[in-house]
């Protein structure tokens, strides 16, 4: 290969990434055992959010909740023997990325516990996800005591079962077009899912009346579904992942195709660089604090969620989200139609079919080149949760944060030593 | 390479030189009013403001965060 073709190779490469990212059909279609979705998730076996780590460095919230997710599939009788048989090496620990699936904060998914299934019809590929907890004291913030685990099993017995009945039957829900009515209802679908929550409860809503004869039940389904202005957020990363798997794998193409961290390191993977981690520290986001608690207790940067940014949302799409900007403590308006504005010098394109009203209807900035990252050193915004970093406590707040630009210089020395460019 | 962001800023309306639009009455380039444009450091663009002087701030810095060896690996790599 001579050097002087290397960027047109670039350019095809990363022509075709956009094509596979834009051309996407991604459908809610079901939910289900982790264990029927990914037939290879054995016992003991845990998957957690980020790049691969080992549990003498994780952080305290993922800790606290491997011991909780322990108890839970009764692999050990209280936490401290979880913790005992964690540091003994008794569970298998892989990142929920290297099984087509993701989870946020902490990220922990085992065998027993249900996840969403979206469907990318354009490519046949599916993903995964486990149910959003609600708010407050939860398992993806590290929260493990019984009352974390009762609604861990509630989730299992009873809401996972109805909503995937109630999707079978509905035939599921096409989510691109969704998407696009939450940005202009004011979600970014990172920290802000009001909009698209309440669409996926008054799609599911007449189904779920059919399928579950029970008016109590029904009842308590409802409530926890309507009370959850977050619930949208896990079927969003579900999307996303079914949205970049096809992206990866392409020859020399430089777009991003997962961001994740693990509250230890922060990784990415790179669509011409199969799917090798290029990892730095995670950072500290910035934001506001729920009463009672301060940026001292706060855990840093965690959670698979940045694949909502990977595909363009999330602190991508801010313009779309002013609400959202005063809640992460981002600043006016007119601030988060800069960031958006912002992260479009290290896009590539613009998805022409999610757009956003206040920035009079231009598509949100898709296809992270890591080339336009390392030129700028303009390192992309994420909209994230904070967890309290001592195990079992919980969200404490919520912020931005920045990727760390070393993993982005790292992938794009990678990429010139696989083109062979010095 | 491509700057990262404008942003203009005016100084005080009280201030004399205030007026980046009115015809300059001095005969000389030092006596005209003042309108500069900043690339790179923001403080440079501060203490302009701070004078009176209306200042566009273009946020620039150097490619790859003045890492040659990268710098050199972009080169090759863009068009």
């Amino acid at each position: 290969m001579r050097e002087a073709s290397v960027p047109k190779r670039i350019n095809a490469a990363n022509q075709e990434a956009l094509e596979r990212l834009f051309q996407a059909d991604p459908v809610l279609v079901d939910v289900i055992p982790a264990t029927e979705a990914i037939p290879a998730l054995a016992e003991h076996m845990i998957l957690h959010a980020g790049p691969p780590i080992a549990w003498g460095r994780m952080c305290g919230p993922m800790r606290g909740a491997v011991a909780g997710i322990a108890m839970f599939e009764g692999w050990a009788d209280d936490l401290s023997q979880a913790e005992e048989l964690a540091s003994e090496g008794k569970f298998a620990f892989h990142p929920n990325h290297h099984f087509n699936a993701v989870g946020p904060m902490t990220g922990i998914t085992t065998r027993s516990q249900p996840v969403l299934v979206v469907e990318n019809r354009a490519f046949g590929n599916r993903a995964f996800c486990t149910l959003n907890e609600g708010l407050g004291k939860v398992m993806r913030f590290g929260g493990n005591d019984a009352s974390v685990l009762a609604r861990l099993a509630w989730l299992r017995d009873v809401l996972g079962p109805a909503l995937g009945a109630a999707l079978r039957e509905s035939g599921g829900i096409p989510l691109k077009p969704l998407v696009a009515r939450g940005l202009t209802m004011g979600d970014e679908m990172h920290q802000r899912n009001v909009g698209c929550s309440s669409l996926v409860v008054r799609a599911l809503a007449p189904a779920l009346a059919r399928s579950v004869e029970d008016h109590s039940t029904l009842a308590d389904m409802l409530a926890f579904l309507g009370a959850n202005d977050q619930f949208f957020l896990n079927i969003g990363m579900t999307m996303g992942k079914a949205i970049m798997d096809p992206v990866r794998g392409i020859d020399a193409a430089t777009i991003v195709t997962a961001m994740s961290r693990n509250g230890t390191d922060f990784g990415i993977t790179v669509s011409g660089l199969d799917d090798q981690w290029f990892t730095a520290p995670v950072e500290m986001p910035a934001g506001l604090y729920f009463p009672g608690f301060t940026a001292a207790d706060a855990n840093p940067d965690m959670g698979d969620s940045t694949i909502v940014e990977t595909m363009g949302l999330g602190g991508f799409a801010m313009a779309a989200a002013p609400a959202v900007a005063g809640f992460v403590g981002a600043g006016s308006a007119a601030e988060a139609a800069n960031t958006t504005r912002t992260m479009g010098e290290i896009t590539l394109a613009r998805n022409p079919e999610w757009t956003m009203p206040s920035l009079d209807y231009q598509g949100v900035p898709t296809g992270i080149d890591i080339r336009l990252v390392v030129e700028t050193g303009i390192a992309p915004l994420i909209n994230t949760g904070i967890a309290h970093r001592e195990p079992g406590v919980g969200q404490v707040g919520a912020g931005v944060v920045r990727a760390p630009l070393d993993c982005f210089e790292k992938a794009l020395t990678a990429l010139a030593d696989r083109l062979e460019v010095v | 390479m491509r700057p990262t962001g404008f942003t203009m800023t005016r100084p005080p309306d009280d201030r004399k030189s205030a007026q980046p639009d009115q015809p300059s009455r001095g005969s000389s380039f030092l006596e005209a009013p003042k309108r500069v444009v900043n690339i790179g450091l923001q403080k440079f663009a501060d203490d302009l403001v701070d004078q009176g002087v209306a200042v566009v701030q273009v946020d620039w810095v150097p490619p790859a965060r003045g890492n040659t060896r990268l710098a050199n690996l972009l080169s090759r790599l863009m068009d």
